[in-house]
C-alpha cells in the first residue's frame, strides 16, 4: 500500500513540473523541468517493475533514464547554447492566465476520466487523470507559446504523458516497442534541433 | 466534546506555549539569514527584548487619526490570539476547538489585514495608503488558495474543525503505517501539494523575501512595511508582536500537515512538544532557506507564482473530491 501512494506523489510531481512550466518564463528553467519530470516517469516505472517483478518494465526504466533524462536535455541545452538564445519564452497570453487555464483543463480532464472510467475500462483512475491533465497543458503549451523551442517543450510533455497512460494500462510494452516509440522521440529531437538551427541562420527569426 | 478540567488545563498551557515561543522562531529565522550571510547577527531572544522596550514608549499618532487608529492594533492583535486559540499544535483538545471552523480561521486573517490596513490609510500619510493598495492586491491574490487548502483538507477528511482534521489525519496514517489497516484516506500526494501551496501563501502572506522585504524602508520594496511605517511605541510593539503570531500561525498549520502528532492525554504531551518544536525548527530552516537563495522577486511577478499556488491547491482539491 505504502509503494502505491509513493507512486502517485510520482505521478503528482510529474503533473506539478508541467503546471510550473507554464508558470515559468526562462526556458533553460523548462528544460530541467522537463528532466525532472522525466525521472519522476522513471521512478514511476520502477515502482511497477518491483510490484510486477517484470523484466520488461525495468529494461524501459533504464532507456528512459538514459533518453529523456539524460540525452534529450543534453542535446536541447546544446542547440540552445548555439542558437544564443536566451530571452525569456513569449506567449500568447499572459502567465497568470495560462495558469488559470491549465488548472481548468485538470478539472475538464477529472470530468472526462470520469465518464471513461464509468464505461467499465479498468485501470488506474488516478494515473489516467493526472496523464489526461498533462496531456492536455502540454497542448496548451504548443499552442499559445511562440518560439520553435518552446513548442518542443509541449511536444514533449505530450510524449511524457501518453508514455504514463500507456504504462498504466499495459503493466509495461515489449521492450522493442519502446525502445522503438523512444529513438523515434529522439530523431524527431535532434530533426527539430537542425531545423531551429537552420532557422536561425537563413532567417533570423 | 465533553469539555472537562483536563482539557481546559492543557489547552491554557499549549496556547501560552505557543505564544510566548512565536518571537523565538521569528528570531531563529533573522539569525539563520544573518549568518549565512556572513553577519554576526542579532540574539535569538532579540524580539523580546525589543518588544519589551517598544512597550514602555509612548505613542504618536497624527493629528489626522481618528478613533480607528487607537482600536486597530489591539483588534489586530486580539484577532491573531483568537486564531491561536482554535489551533491545535501539540494538544488534541485546543481552548476553542469546538468553533475552530476553517472558513472562520481563513476570514479571521483576512479581518486582521482589514483592520491594519484601515490603520494604515487613517494616519493620512501617502505611504499608508500605498502600502495598503499592496497589501490587498498580494492578500486578495492569495486568498482563493488558502481557502482552497482548507476546503480540500476539510473534504480530504470529510471534518470541518480543525482540531479533528488533523487528528483524523493522524489516525489514519498511525492505522496505515503501524498497524497496517487501510482506512481510506491515506494518500501522500494530497498532503503534499497542500503543503507547497500553502508554504507559497505563507511567504507572501508573512511578506517574506522572495515577494516582501520587511527589513528594507525604500519605498519600491515596501508591502508589509508601508503599512507600519507611521506607528510607533506600544502600538508597533503590538504590531511586530502579531505579525510573529501570524507566522507561527501559518508554520503550525503546516507543520500538522508536514506530520500530525498532537497528544491525546497526558503522558504524550512531552513527546508531542519536542516533536512540535522541532518541526517548527525545520519549517524555519525552510524559510530562511527560501529567503536567502532567492532575491527579490519583480512585483509583476508575483501574481504568476500565487496562480501556481492556487492550482496545487485546486488539483488537490480535486483529488480529494475524488477520494484517492
Amino acid at each position: 500500500m505504502l509503494m502505491g501512494k509513493i507512486a502517485e506523489l510520482f505521478i503528482i510531481l510529474i503533473l506539478v513540473s508541467v503546471v510550473l512550466n507554464v508558470s515559468s518564463p526562462f526556458i533553460k528553467f523548462a528544460i530541467k523541468l522537463y528532466s525532472f519530470q522525466s525521472l519522476m516517469l522513471a521512478f514511476y516505472i520502477l515502482m511497477g517493475a518491483v510490484h510486477f517483478n517484470s523484466i520488461n518494465l525495468y529494461g524501459s526504466f533504464i532507456i528512459t533514464i538514459i533518453f529523456k533524462v539524460i540525452l534529450i536535455p543534453y542535446f536541447l541545452f546544446k542547440t540552445l547554447k548555439k542558437v544564443k538564445m536566451d530571452k525569456e519564452i513569449d506567449m500568447f497570453i499572459g502567465i497568470p492566465e495560462a495558469v488559470v487555464f491549465a488548472g481548468s483543463l485538470t478539472l475538464l480532464s477529472n470530468l472526462i476520466a470520469q465518464k471513461i472510467i464509468k464505461t467499465g475500462i479498468t485501470f488506474g483512475s488516478f494515473v489516467f487523470t493526472i496523464s489526461l491533465a498533462t496531456f492536455l497543458i502540454g497542448a496548451m503549451l504548443m499552442i499559445t507559446r511562440k518560439t520553435l523551442f518552446s513548442q518542443i517543450i509541449g511536444f514533449l510533455t505530450i510524449d511524457n504523458a501518453i508514455f504514463l497512460a500507456a504504462n498504466s494500462i499495459t503493466h509495461g510494452m515489449p521492450l522493442l516497442v519502446e525502445l522503438g516509440v523512444l529513438f523515434d522521440l529522439f530523431v524527431s529531437i535532434l530533426i527539430l534541433s537542425i531545423l531551429i538551427l537552420n532557422l536561425r541562420r537563413n532567417i533570423a527569426v | 466534546m465533553n469539555f472537562n478540567g483536563q482539557h481546559l488545563i492543557f489547552g491554557t498551557v499549549q496556547f501560552f506555549i505557543i505564544v510566548i515561543l512565536a518571537p523565538f522562531f521569528a528570531g531563529f529565522i533573522h539569525k539563520l539569514k544573518q549568518r549565512a550571510r556572513g553577519q554576526k547577527g542579532i540574539n535569538i531572544f532579540q524580539f523580546y527584548l525589543n518588544f519589551n522596550k517598544l512597550l514602555k514608549k509612548e505613542i504618536v499618532l497624527s493629528k489626522d487619526a481618528s478613533f480607528v487608529s487607537n482600536i486597530a492594533p489591539y483588534i489586530v492583535f486580539a484577532d491573531y490570539l483568537v486564531i491561536l486559540l482554535m489551533m491545535p499544535a501539540f494538544y488534541r483538545y485546543s481552548l476553542l476547538g469546538v468553533s475552530s471552523d476553517v472558513i472562520l480561521i481563513a476570514y479571521s486573517l483576512a479581518l486582521a489585514t482589514f483592520f491594519m490596513t484601515l490603520y494604515a490609510m487613517d494616519q493620512g500619510s501617502a505611504f499608508g495608503g500605498l502600502g495598503a493598495s499592496r497589501e490587498w492586491f498580494l492578500t486578495v491574490l492569495s486568498e482563493p488558495s488558502l481557502i482552497f487548502v482548507f476546503i480540500s483538507l476539510a473534504i480530504y477528511t470529510k471534518h470541518g474543525r480543525i482540531t479533528d482534521i488533523f487528528y483524523f489525519v493522524q489516525k489514519g496514517a498511525a492505522n496505515a503505517f503501524l498497524s497496517g489497516i487501510h482506512s481510506g484516506a491515506v494518500s501522500i500526494a494530497i498532503p503534499f501539494l497542500l503543503f507547497i501551496s500553502l508554504f507559497i501563501v505563507s511567504i507572501s502572506e508573512n511578506a517574506r523575501i522572495p515577494i516582501d522585504n520587511p527589513e528594507t524602508h525604500l519605498e519600491l520594496t515596501m508591502f508589509h512595511e508601508a503599512n507600519i511605517l507611521e506607528t510607533s511605541g506600544k502600538h508597533l510593539g503590538i504590531y511586530e508582536y502579531g505579525s510573529y503570531l501570524k507566522l507561527t500561525v501559518f508554520l503550525t498549520v503546516m507543520s500538522l500537515i508536514l506530520f500530525p502528532y498532537m497528544a491525546v492525554n497526558i503522558y504524550q504531551i512531552p513527546l508531542a512538544l519536542i516533536i512540535y518544536v522541532l518541526k517548527m525548527l525545520i519549517l524555519c530552516i525552510l524559510i530562511a532557506g527560501v529567503e536567502i537563495v532567492n532575491p527579490k522577486m519583480r512585483v509583476f511577478r508575483v501574481p504568476n507564482v500565487l496562480s501556481v499556488s492556487f492550482i496545487l491547491s485546486l488539483i488537490a482539491m480535486i483529488l480529494s473530491i475524488r477520494g484517492f
